[in-house]
């Protein structure tokens, strides 16, 4: 599924300057030693996690985007990494429940699942 | 130079889940009675029991003591925070527990959380919710710890739960940590990859209970038993050294 197609449905707000990917599957964490273990190039991940980290470890999987759940807001050196690792950085309001719920409707699966 | 036994991780009465016994003069005791010559009271996110440890300490030689906090940041990730002297010390305590969650301790669940004085009187249960995470963020601790001319330890980061690595997946750019503390069941060498040259290992027994007290420990090589010497030997100024071994050992197998 296209990240567009995502960003359109679920509405979320692109925090950075995004580029198109394709999301393979889906995950939710806000530990990233978890992240690393379980998602892959091409995940989505859903999390709460804003230390600047949550970047380095995008660039490190692959992950197509992090959508920064609950309305929680990165400090801007988070952004800044962000946009230098062209990492997709989103958020939205709703909480990590409800965005996975949403994802799991448009289709999406889990990691293996 | 000399070398000196330290545990710079101890927990009293006053952590959550810290043993009721484990009052500071309790911990002068167990301390002196494995040798160890340095240690260091790190209580979750307090330092309230820091005062009676001093007039302990004063009162019965033989023994330096550090001051300091265990915090948990809002990463989650918990650091040892310490001091040379009490007041820094609560007072960066006090700075803490207003970042804490507004909850109560439950007491049927973490047990009671007592401020002590040197002759094991309580003075009052704080009901703050100490076992809980601060919204600190891990910079923002390493940086006020910083202005208070305090040191950060990275606490147990082999653990899978509250280590730098278990939240934050690799080692965070940027962050200003003066050392990494592993625990028992770690290899220092599993570890030394994972971490940017520079930054030293100890081992401390983030001890709950007296008998943990020094089952393992960090030798610091320093001219005198100071903080200020503790300082410069993490950053290995002069030939002073912080030195961990590879694998836990208690302290009293080296008397």
């Amino acid at each position: 599924m296209k990240l567009s197609t995502i960003v359109q449905e679920l509405r979320l707000t692109p925090l950075v300057e995004l580029h198109e990917q394709e999301v393979t599957d889906a995950y939710a964490s806000d530990l990233l030693s978890d992240v690393v273990g379980h998602a892959h190039a091409g995940t989505l991940l859903i999390t709460i996690q804003v230390h600047r980290n949550v970047v380095a470890v995008a660039s490190l999987v692959g992950l197509s985007a992090v959508v920064i759940a609950q309305g929680r807001q990165p400090e801007e050196d988070v952004l800044a990494a962000a946009r230098e690792n062209q990492v997709n950085l989103l958020s939205a309001p709703s909480s990590a429940f409800t965005l996975a719920g949403r994802l799991y409707q448009l289709g999406l699966r889990a990691p293996g699942e | 130079m000399k070398s000196f036994t330290a545990d710079v991780q101890l927990h009293s009465c006053l952590s959550p889940c810290g043993s009721l016994e484990s009052s500071p003069g309790r911990i002068v005791q167990a301390a002196r009675a494995c040798g160890l010559d340095i240690i260091a009271l790190t209580d979750h996110n307090t330092a309230a029991n820091c005062p009676a440890l001093a007039t302990v300490v004063k009162r019965v030689g033989g023994l330096v003591a550090f001051y300091g906090v265990e915090v948990t940041t809002v990463e989650e990730i918990h650091v040892i925070c310490l001091f040379g002297d009490v007041a820094t010390a609560v007072s960066f305590g006090e700075f803490v527990r207003t970042y804490l969650p507004r909850l109560q301790n439950d007491p049927e669940r973490f047990g009671d959380q007592p401020v002590v004085d040197a002759e094991e009187q309580i003075i009052y249960l704080d009901d703050a919710f100490l076992a809980g995470a601060t919204s600190l963020s891990l910079d923002r601790v390493v940086g006020e710890a910083h202005a208070r001319s305090g040191v950060v330890i990275a606490s147990h980061i082999d653990r899978p739960i509250n280590s730098l690595f278990s939240q934050l997946g690799v080692w965070p750019l940027g962050v200003q940590l003066d050392a990494c503390d592993l625990s028992p069941r770690a290899k220092a060498s599993a570890w030394r990859g994972q971490v940017p040259p520079g930054i030293p290992f100890i081992r401390s027994s983030d001890a709950h209970f007296l008998a943990e007290i020094g089952r393992q420990f960090t030798t610091l090589v320093l001219r005198e038993p100071t903080f200020e010497e503790f300082c410069r030997a993490l950053h290995g100024e002069d030939g002073r050294a912080v030195l961990c071994t590879e694998a836990a050992q208690p302290v009293a197998a080296t008397m």
